[in-house]
């Protein structure tokens, strides 16, 4: 049966050392994370160290996280700032070579047939339009969360949404 | 492939985490976080008791005197104040309460319309922010020290030491 409680309710069962009430938070918000640091770092590997680095850093940083906020945008925004922070060092050769997630690695065979083609195209669409893009159209989120969470003006994030659909659907057409 | 197609196609997609992802986390999450009440459940409050008590016997004798109330918990009495004559209700959230409204409502407003309130707050950092009549967030403007939390509004920030008021 569905956990019903909302995030902020396991967010303070958390605080109180239960640590089953993490792991929820954990499988709720697990898909968003990894997917953001995915569009972030453009390697799997990375990607799948930074969003466990994010889940990890949340767990120690409970105290501040402010329920009358979302949680996921909260963890969201964790997740970028480290992103940033590990890739600030790193060359952009490096990421070109690490290239894209490969679709053998999508677990492909769980989801419709069309899948793979979109993942592929996400993982290679540059990191400053992957990040708005997947926030705005598969979290849900307002731009203003989005332009918070990753550290841009709100017009920046809605330019850079509209310049990522156009390079997909540019990428998607037969 | 239009754009209102894309969209909707976007809508219905997620990048999955790996298989294992969650439980490799648990594994990976530190063992440290406890029970965060003032009584710490299955005894694993001797330690932090006696610790406490110890530490404050050395203050006693080192310094010579007892300044401002510091309880044997090692919480320190501070004084937060707010000049808000027009207001019906002041509340103070902050890390030390989990942001939680309806949690500490200051006293108030006194003749120069001045909302008081007195927490014990344990040694260390902590943020907080001023609720004015369940609407408008305010900042310490007594304080110097404040922080963007990302979202639009701006914390104030202390940090309580045992012999000082706030620094």
């Amino acid at each position: 049966m569905a956990d019903e409680r909302t995030d902020q309710a396991l967010a303070q069962d958390s605080l109180a050392g239960n640590r089953c009430a993490f792991e929820e938070l954990v499988r709720r918000h697990q898909d968003a994370v990894f997917g953001l640091a995915a569009s972030l770092a453009r390697n799997r590997e990375d990607a799948e160290d930074m969003a466990q680095e994010a889940f990890i850093r949340a767990y120690g940083k409970l105290e501040q996280y402010n329920p009358e906020y979302s949680f996921k945008a909260w963890l969201l925004r964790i997740c970028a700032n480290q992103t940033k922070n590990l890739f600030r060092s790193r060359t952009r050769r490096r990421r070109a070579e690490e290239g894209h997630v490969r679709e053998a690695e999508v677990r492909a065979s769980e989801q419709p047939a069309d899948y793979g083609e979109l993942e592929v195209a996400l993982a290679r669409l540059p990191p400053k339009l992957g990040a708005p893009l997947r926030l705005k159209h598969m979290e849900g989120l307002p731009y203003e969360e989005i332009a918070a969470i990753l550290g841009i003006g709100v017009s920046a994030a809605k330019m850079r949404t509209l310049r990522a659909r156009n390079l997909l659907m540019e990428m998607l057409q037969p | 492939m239009n754009e209102k197609e894309l969209v909707e196609r976007l809508e219905r997609h997620r990048t999955l985490a790996p298989e294992g992802f969650a439980q490799e986390i648990m594994e990976r999450l530190p063992a440290w976080r406890r029970r965060r009440g003032l009584w710490p459940s299955q005894g694993r409050w001797i330690a932090p008791a006696l610790a406490g008590a110890a530490a404050a016997l050395l203050i006693v004798f080192a310094v010579g005197k007892v300044g401002r109330p510091v309880p044997a918990d090692g919480r320190v009495a501070i004084h937060f104040e707010l000049h808000a004559p027009g207001a019906e209700r002041v509340e103070l959230l902050g890390t030390f309460n989990q942001w939680r409204q309806n949690d500490i409502v200051l006293s108030g407003p006194d003749a120069s319309g001045h909302w008081t309130a007195t927490v014990e707050l344990p040694e260390g950092r902590h943020e907080y922010i001023f609720l004015v009549d369940g609407q408008q967030w305010m900042a310490d403007p007594r304080m110097a020290t404040h922080r963007p939390d990302g979202f639009g509004r701006v914390n104030t920030v202390i940090k309580v030491y045992g012999d000082d008021d706030k620094a």
